[in-house]
């Protein structure tokens, strides 16, 4: 049980994997997308569009043979510092919307940020996060399953997947982590599971 | 002060020095020290060399640029139209042809010299009465261009007949009318009500805010709603024109002309005082507009207000949406200044400021209009206007990284609104004003590409995306009223889509492409619509009473944001958008209310032209007649709707531009192609805005088309011609002086000349003969300006001279000389301008001086010649309220050296640093914090003053450099050389617009409190400067001290505007260890 304080702990649920997790000396092409939210074009990612499958119960990356799965982990490790800070400042824009309370205007720039860098767990857990405050929790489930599946290194993704499990009454126990847990902020109330990540607005008392 | 003031700087000098004509001890350093004084203001910057020819037609002079040789056709067209009705109305024909300039945007005006002070963005168009010049501005619609042309010339009528010509002396003896005559005469003549205008006139009237008429009489410059004003003073023309018939209006400035009382005038002109006209006018208000409340909703009775800060009232412009539909960015203003805010949307509080100041250096002001704000469907790039230099820029500001992440400019296009994101967040719509009109554009923000869409003469605005990027529907006058055009970008062709006897505006395309949400001023009130393109049917989605402007619709279509007039104030409100079923019950029920049938409006009459294209098989629609197409022809609801699909919405939209053949308004003339535009997709801006005047529409009206190519048009040569004479003639103890004030200007105002002459007699002084003349050229960016001058001051001998005591022995009794002192020399001075905020100042000053004792010897006591130059730099950025200074910042360096070329010339160098920063403390208080640091050095150093409050004291005898204010001590106690001094203060509204009735009506508009904090010194050079402790509040003051302390005290004060600003300050002097008894000041002047 982390003993963080709130916000702190708050900050950490949602913020992105630390480069240090995501290192790894390897290169695919097809991840290298080279497109930012700041310079949507026209043309497709050369990677493929991994919201196709969110309807797969576990994961999205879970049609993927090992080996492609493999290379997507590597691929994710290897993400240049452009591709990693552009993820960064989505993340610190989602955090802005959720010490304000909308939920909306994370989810739909989570969602808009997960179709071009698809390899960025974070957006994915974050997004796990937000479905899951939104009472989306099968979508919440695909998303902390796929973070998990792109950085098996970090136990915060696995962590959060096995809360939701657990809250969702599967005898599933939760895996230990060190970095953050996850019961602190997402503990269901009593007869109605709402999380409560990142509810405390700024404007509080103007 | 600036530059461009230098003249009346000099002329205030020398006013300055009949001020001390009297014998007093004035130093004679007067111009030398006026040169040095900082100047603060803002500077009306000359971006461009212009080109003016002008046109003359029958009965006036238009002063233009061949650039805009089709706008200038229509001015003359629209001016002549209008003098012949102006000239109907009053019965009367102007003594001369008024020289008229037309300049092609706002911001080019505002670079208009006839006017030297900064002109702000509500100014519309101004008329003098010195020459009877107009100066207007093109401002995008060829309509307000008509009406403002044909207010201001209303002026000039106005003027002819109250003065009897062009006056020609600066003090008229003639009183004006009030101005809610002239105004309200002005507007008349332009015959036109828009429905913005009822929409403020019907809240005040439903929310009892009229004002009352004898306020308006007698406080018109103090009102806090001028807008409402004005329309109060139009409908109270017509209600006059219609209650007691049209020559009642046509008589009343020749009442005027022998009863200048307006009781009286009403009293003779209508048989009633002003407070019966007053409460009959109302009484028809209220008859007029209280009825709609049977049918009509409040806004708030379907929409929940988004802003809730009552504390701040702010005024909210152009909405628009974000990304996940939780907040709103829009404009902003508290009255002070304007922001583009980020606003939540659940509980109306702000979220996010875009804009840390109002003037940055990337922009010097935020454009404040509709649609200048811009959220991109990306959710991260929000778009905003501001200006720069003189046009339009688009900001483009990042959500992420919280910052300005480019800046879009536009070559020829002065003026930018209208902004619309295409889907994809890289191309942005826009109207742009440029070349005397404005069309609509879109540029692409990675590249920086412009494409012209549109290109005729008369007014595009409002564009807004199809939902997949491909078309782009816009507003477009036509004949006077707004239709609904869509701009398609496969074909690159144009075609109406919507266009009712009505103006329809605001079009916002539903996120489904077959639907378009818009503003129709159905009845006079603007209210919302939905049009459903695939059945072709138009349904009501409110019945207001307010009415509705500028739409915006949520990214998700469930939701719009409106604005509305309420209370007097624009409010935003959000509603929820019904779907089509509850869209087809809200339309039914509102039509049942007045009696209509239900199922909406079938808008045959803007079926498209399928019957002259590709008709894709859809025999409904190829089977309505083609009468049935003509625009303009009124709607009737037909029994048969062509059976179209919704589904099939964007294939029929798509065959609509297909049948690309003209169509013929209405009232349209001959040749007329008005719903099929030219494009123009080119890169080449320039290149593109070459336009077609074919196109052109017919002017309006009824009268013969001028021929403007027969008129004669000549070149603009300058000429000088009187602006004002002023002779005065005055006696005081013993001294008898005439002064003559003479100023000539050219017709723009780049050449000005001033002269004045001044002639003292007595028995004690001759050969007096005072003068100046000064030339100034404000035609370039630069403005020069150079003086010649001989000055005469005269004082009382105190100083003894080389003779001794100065105390003469005349007749029997002991008498001091008189002393004069002569200066004369030339004054020379550039001023280059930066930007608006920002100048560099060079000048150079040489002044002989020579003083003599005149009575009752002649005695020279000695002479100095002075060679001066000086450099500074002057940033001024601040908001004035009546009283002072309400935010921003202003500072001043400078740095001078005379240069020695003889014996007898001065030698000292001059460093001045003064710094101004103002603090808002909510809306109306402000912390106002100064510090000022002068030094004369060198032989012949300069003294300054310091002591007293800052500004102007009455019956002060003197000029003199005081630095600041230095409250609980002597005006100007203390000088030196050297000055330091900071002050601080906060200053706290009291009362804002007070009126009183009795004696008389009259308005004080503001009253502040002030609690202030000054400390500083003046000292000498071979003196010492202690910064603590400070000195003792009751020690005395020895200005030959070895040494010599800082000097504190604080009070409070009561600043009053009435007429001008008026501070009463009581303060104490201090050393934080005693303090002494309070002491009262007295001045004029706005505070520091």
């Amino acid at each position: 049980m982390s003993t963080a304080p709130a916000d702190t702990a708050r900050i950490d649920a949602i913020a992105p994997a630390a480069p240090q997790d995501e290192a790894a000396p390897v290169l695919l092409a097809d991840t290298r997308t080279g497109e930012g939210l700041d310079s949507v074009k026209p043309e497709p990612s050369t990677a493929r569009p991994l919201e196709d499958s969110v309807s797969v119960e576990d994961s999205i990356l879970a049609r993927l043979s090992p080996e492609a799965l493999a290379a997507r982990r590597e691929a994710y490790g290897a993400r240049t510092h452009a591709e990693r800070d552009r993820v960064r400042r989505v993340n610190e824009y989602v955090f802005w919307c959720l010490d304000r309370g909308m939920w909306d205007e994370a989810r739909i720039h989570l969602e808009q940020a997960v179709q071009i860098d698809s390899l960025a767990a974070s957006l994915h857990n974050n997004l796990g996060i937000v479905y899951e405050r939104m009472g989306q929790r099968d979508e919440a489930r695909v998303r902390y399953r796929t973070a998990a599946d792109l950085n098996p290194g970090r136990p915060l993704y696995e962590s959060n997947l096995s809360r939701l499990h657990a809250a969702l009454e599967q005898p599933l126990r939760p895996t230990r982590s060190d970095s953050l847990s996850h019961e602190d902020l997402l503990t269901p109330p009593r007869g109605d599971y709402r999380p409560h990540v990142g509810a405390t607005p700024i404007e509080k008392g103007r | 002060m600036s530059p461009r003031e230098k003249n009346a700087r000099f002329a205030l000098v020398l006013a300055a020095a009949l001020m001390g004509l009297t014998p007093t001890t004035v130093a004679a350093q007067d111009i030398v020290s006026s040169q040095l004084r900082q100047g603060f203001g803002m500077n009306k910057v000359r971006y461009k060399d212009f080109d003016w020819h002008f046109v003359e037609s029958e009965h006036l002079l238009l002063h233009y640029e061949p650039e805009f040789t089709d706008l200038a056709d229509r001015a003359v067209e629209f001016l002549e139209e209008g003098y012949a009705h102006i000239s109907s109305l009053m019965r009367h024909e102007l003594s001369t042809k008024p020289p008229i300039v037309i300049f092609k945007s706002h911001y080019e005006f505002q670079q208009t010299n006839i006017i030297k002070s900064f002109l702000p963005q509500g100014v519309a168009g101004f008329a003098e009465p010195l020459r009877y010049r107009m100066v207007i501005p093109f401002s995008g619609d060829l309509d307000d261009f008509r009406n403002v042309l044909v207010h201001e010339l209303m002026h000039i009528f106005q003027y002819d007949i109250v003065n009897r010509g062009p006056v020609k002396r600066i003090s008229n003896p003639i009183a004006n009318p009030p101005t809610w005559i002239m105004e309200g005469l002005a507007e008349f003549a332009t015959q036109e009500t828009n429905t913005i205008d009822e929409m403020v006139l019907r809240d005040a009237v439903l929310t009892d805010q009229l004002i009352p008429l004898e306020i308006m009489n007698s406080s018109w410059n103090y009102l806090p709603n001028p807008f409402l004003a004005y329309k109060q003073s139009h409908s109270l023309m017509e209600y006059i024109a219609a209650n007691f018939g049209p020559e009642k209006v046509s008589r009343i400035l020749r009442v005027w002309d022998s009863q200048t009382d307006t009781d009286k005038l009403l009293e003779r002109l209508l048989d009633m005082d002003m407070q019966t006209l007053d409460e009959r006018w109302q009484a028809y208000m209220r008859k007029k507009y209280w009825p709609l409340l049977q049918d009509r909703d409040y806004v708030s009775e379907f929409a929940t207000r988004v802003l809730q800060d009552d504390d701040i009232p702010r005024l909210y412009m152009a909405p628009s949406w974000s990304l996940g539909g939780d907040m709103l960015a829009t404009l902003s203003t508290d009255g002070v200044e304007q922001h583009v805010d980020i606003i939540r949307l659940s509980n109306g509080r702000l979220v996010e400021r875009l804009t840390e100041g109002m003037r940055t250096n990337v922009y010097e002001d935020l454009t404040f209009n509709d649609g200048t704000v811009a959220w991109a469907p990306n959710g991260r790039t929000i778009a905003f206007v501001g200006k720069k230099g003189a046009a339009d820029i688009v900001v483009l500001w990042d959500l992420y990284d919280k910052e300005i992440v480019d800046v879009l400019t536009f070559e020829g296009l002065e003026i930018v609104e209208g902004l619309d994101w295409a889907p994809d967040s890289r191309r942005l719509a826009f109207i742009g004003t440029g070349f005397g009109q404005s069309d609509v554009y879109v540029v692409d923000v990675e590249s920086g590409d412009v494409t012209q869409l549109t290109g005729t003469p008369q007014r595009d605005d409002q564009p807004s995306f199809s939902p997949d990027g491909r078309r782009l529907a816009f507003s477009s006058k036509r004949g006077g009223q707004f239709d609904i055009k869509v701009y398609d970008f496969d074909t690159g062709r144009v075609t109406t889509l919507l266009a009712t006897p009505n103006d329809d505006l605001w079009p916002e395309w539903l996120p489904t492409g077959d639907r378009i949400l818009f503003v129709s001023t159905r009845d006079g009130i603007n209210d919302l619509f939905l049009y459903d393109i695939g059945e072709n049917r138009e349904y009501r989605l409110t019945r207001t009473v307010s009415g509705i402007m500028s739409p915006a619709l949520s990214p998700d279509g469930k939701q719009v944001v409106l604005t509305t007039y309420y209370h007097s104030r624009r409010e935003l409100y959000r509603m929820d958008l019904p779907n089509q079923a509850e869209v087809i019950r809200r339309s039914d029920e509102l039509a049942a209310r007045i009696g209509e049938p239900a199922g909406g409006r079938l808008v045959h009459g803007q079926a498209p032209p399928l019957a002259l294209g590709d008709d894709g098989g859809r025999e409904g629609l190829a089977a309505l007649p083609l009468a049935n197409l003509i625009s303009t022809a009124p709607m009737v609801a037909l029994t048969q709707t062509p059976g179209i699909r919704v589904g099939e919405a964007i294939d029929l939209l798509e065959s609509m531009t297909r049948g690309s053949e003209p169509v013929m308004l209405a009232g349209a003339r001959e040749g007329l192609q008005a719903n099929v535009l030219p494009s123009a997709d080119v890169e080449d801006v320039g290149a593109a805005l070459r336009r077609d005047t074919a196109h052109i529409d017919a002017p309006v009206g009824d009268g013969d088309a001028i021929d403007f190519d027969e008129l004669p048009v000549r070149r603009y040569t300058p000429k000088l011609e009187f602006d004002g004479i002023s002779l005065q003639m005055g006696y005081y103890s013993g001294f008898l002086s005439g002064i003559a004030q003479l100023s000539m200007s050219d017709l723009l105002g780049n050449h000005s000349v001033n002269m004045f002459t001044d002639y003292v007699g007595s028995q004690e002084v001759n050969n007096d003969f005072t003068f100046s003349v000064g030339y100034t050229y404000f035609g370039q960016r630069p403005t020069y300006s150079i003086a010649v001058f001989n000055w005469n001051q005269y004082y009382n001998d105190t100083e003894g001279g080389p003779a001794g005591s100065g105390v003469h022995i005349v007749g029997n009794s002991l008498a001091r000389g008189l002393v004069r002192s002569r200066q004369s020399g030339l004054l020379a001075d550039v001023s280059y301008p930066l930007d608006v905020f920002r100048r560099i100042e060079l000048s150079y000053s040489f002044v002989d001086e020579e003083r003599e004792v005149t009575w009752p010897v002649t005695e020279l006591l000695d002479g100095f010649s002075t060679h001066l130059f000086k450099a500074a730099y002057v940033h001024d950025s601040l908001r004035n309220g009546l009283l002072g200074p309400t935010a921003g910042r202003r500072y001043y360096l400078s740095a001078g050296r005379t240069l020695s070329l003889a014996q007898n010339d001065r030698t000292f160098t001059h460093l001045e640093v003064d710094y101004r920063h103002y603090v808002r403390l909510g809306r109306w208080s402000v912390l106002g914090l100064r510090g000022i640091g002068v030094g004369s050095l060198g032989r012949d150093g300069l003294d300054y003053n310091l002591g007293g409050p800052a500004w102007f004291i009455p019956f002060y005898p003197g000029y003199n450099l005081n630095v600041g204010p230095l409250r609980g001590y002597p005006y100007s106690e203390f000088s030196g050389s050297r000055v330091i001094l900071f002050n601080s203060e906060i200053r706290v509204p009291f009362i804002r617009n007070i009126t009183f009735g009795w004696p008389g009506t009259f308005a004080i508009p503001a009253v502040d409190g002030a609690f202030f904090f000054d400390v500083g010194s003046a000292w000498d050079e071979d003196q010492d400067l202690d910064l603590w402790p400070l000195q003792p509040p009751d020690d005395i003051y020895r200005p030959n001290a070895d040494t010599v302390r800082l000097q504190a005290g604080y009070g409070f004060g009561l600043l009053v505007y009435f007429l001008a600003p008026m501070n009463f300050e009581f303060a104490k002097r201090t050393d934080f260890k005693t303090e002494s008894e309070w002491h009262m000041h007295f001045s004029f002047g706005k505070a520091f």
